[in-house]
């Protein structure tokens, strides 16, 4: 299916890009940063893994833009540059983990429950679920991505996005039960 | 359209997003009237939601404009590497032979050349195998060794449907003796022995009916 649409105005940038416009190239990285960086961070946990990915993932934008195809948005597509190489990181930093269950070193037996805050809860333990299910719910509630958007950047059919939110949001649920927190509290 | 308690519960992230359809705004709206379960649903992405304004403050953004400059060093850096360098600095070159040497470093330098003559030499080397005789199928006229003195050697063609025991009974009747071939137009070398002329034998042979061609061999 070609989404690709003219009122993308990054798509615009990125035809400039492809034809080395520097600041075109700048006005494109403006306008995504923020967003990519936030996800790298999300993702990675780490500030200066994320930086450097974001690094890379602005190399590839403009070594790839005379290959984007336009058969999605152009920011999905910088979405899928930066998840590759984010997971393409993680592998060599954690060789030995499952990167599906990477969760963040933080232990949910020792929370701190000194103040208890139950949105500073829901924080720590969106950082607690793992890579997958936090990036879906990023995708979803801070990206705001259409189910069928999130589908074509992850891969997979609307309908596993759909069931993706709703485990992520029960392991959620559940992290923050163990940090002391009922959905009841919610 | 009629949405079922799964439906709507799937359509939360959306409704939470401004992301529903009208006909989908209203029958979400009635569901939350309809049922508590739903609502305490909604609840729970709403905490979600709300989280991520915090999130967002507390993500330690680098200086934007130092990460791009960051960027654009390196890619400054991986366009002057010392390959394209080298690429750049014979372009500058006018003579013939940094001409020549231009061409074949740049034709050679692209791995789908290397490819390309690699499926050549593949290409190359099925025709000729499969252009190759069966073996067997040459055979040298010239007889294997020194033959005796005093046997005359003859060029022998039978005839093509000839069967081996009328050949056999030929060469027997003749007192000869197959020394070489088949070649590949079917010439045998026989060799007889005894003092009868080599006409006289190349007669007998074509008169046997299976022969097609007797010849001198040399």
């Amino acid at each position: 299916m070609n989404r690709a649409t003219s009122a993308d105005p990054d798509h615009r940038l990125l035809k400039l890009v492809a034809e080395g416009d520097r600041s075109a190239f700048r006005e494109l990285y403006d306008a995504t940063s923020r967003r990519i960086y936030f996800y790298l961070y999300r993702l990675m946990q780490d500030a200066s893994l994320a930086e450097d990915v974001q690094m890379d993932v602005y190399v590839e934008v403009w070594k790839g833009a005379g290959k984007f195809r336009g058969q999605s948005k152009v920011t999905t597509w910088m979405f899928g540059i930066a998840r590759n190489l984010a997971f393409k990181t993680l592998r060599k930093q954690r060789s030995h983990a499952n990167i599906d269950d990477y969760v963040s070193l933080e232990d949910p037996d020792q929370p701190d429950l000194d103040a208890p805050d139950r949105q500073r809860i829901v924080k720590q333990a969106m950082t607690m679920i793992s890579a997958k299910h936090r990036e879906v719910l990023d995708f979803v509630f801070f990206h705001q991505m259409p189910y069928q958007e999130i589908a074509s950047l992850l891969d997979i059919s609307v309908n596993t996005v759909k069931t993706r939110v709703y485990y992520a949001k029960a392991a959620l649920l559940k992290t923050m039960d163990e940090l002391g927190v009922t959905k009841d509290d919610l | 359209m009629i949405y079922d308690a799964e439906a709507l519960k799937e359509m939360i992230p959306l409704y939470l997003n401004g992301q529903l359809s009208d006909e989908e705004q209203k029958a979400f709206a009635q569901g939350l009237k309809d049922s508590p379960e739903l609502a305490a649903e909604v609840a729970e992405y709403e905490a979600i939601q709300a989280s991520y304004p915090d999130l967002e403050a507390e993500t330690p953004f680098p200086p934007q404009d130092i990460l791009f400059g960051r960027i654009m060093d390196k890619i400054d850096r991986e366009e002057t590497s010392p390959v394209r360098d080298q690429a750049v600095a014979r372009e500058v070159k006018s003579g013939w032979r940094e001409k020549l040497a231009d061409f074949f470093y740049t034709t050679f330098r692209s791995p789908k050349v290397a490819w390309s003559v690699a499926v050549v030499q593949v290409v190359v080397m099925v025709v000729l195998l499969a252009g190759m005789p069966q073996r067997g199928t040459f055979q040298t006229l010239t007889a294997p060794g020194r033959l005796p003195d005093g046997l005359i050697t003859l060029n022998v063609v039978f005839d093509p449907d000839t069967r081996e025991k009328d050949m056999r009974a030929v060469l027997i009747d003749n007192g000869a003796t197959i020394v070489g071939g088949p070649s590949a137009d079917g010439r045998y070398i026989v060799a007889i022995a005894g003092n009868r002329s080599r006409q006289a034998v190349a007669d007998a042979m074509l008169q046997s009916g299976v022969v097609a061609f007797v010849g001198q061999h040399y």
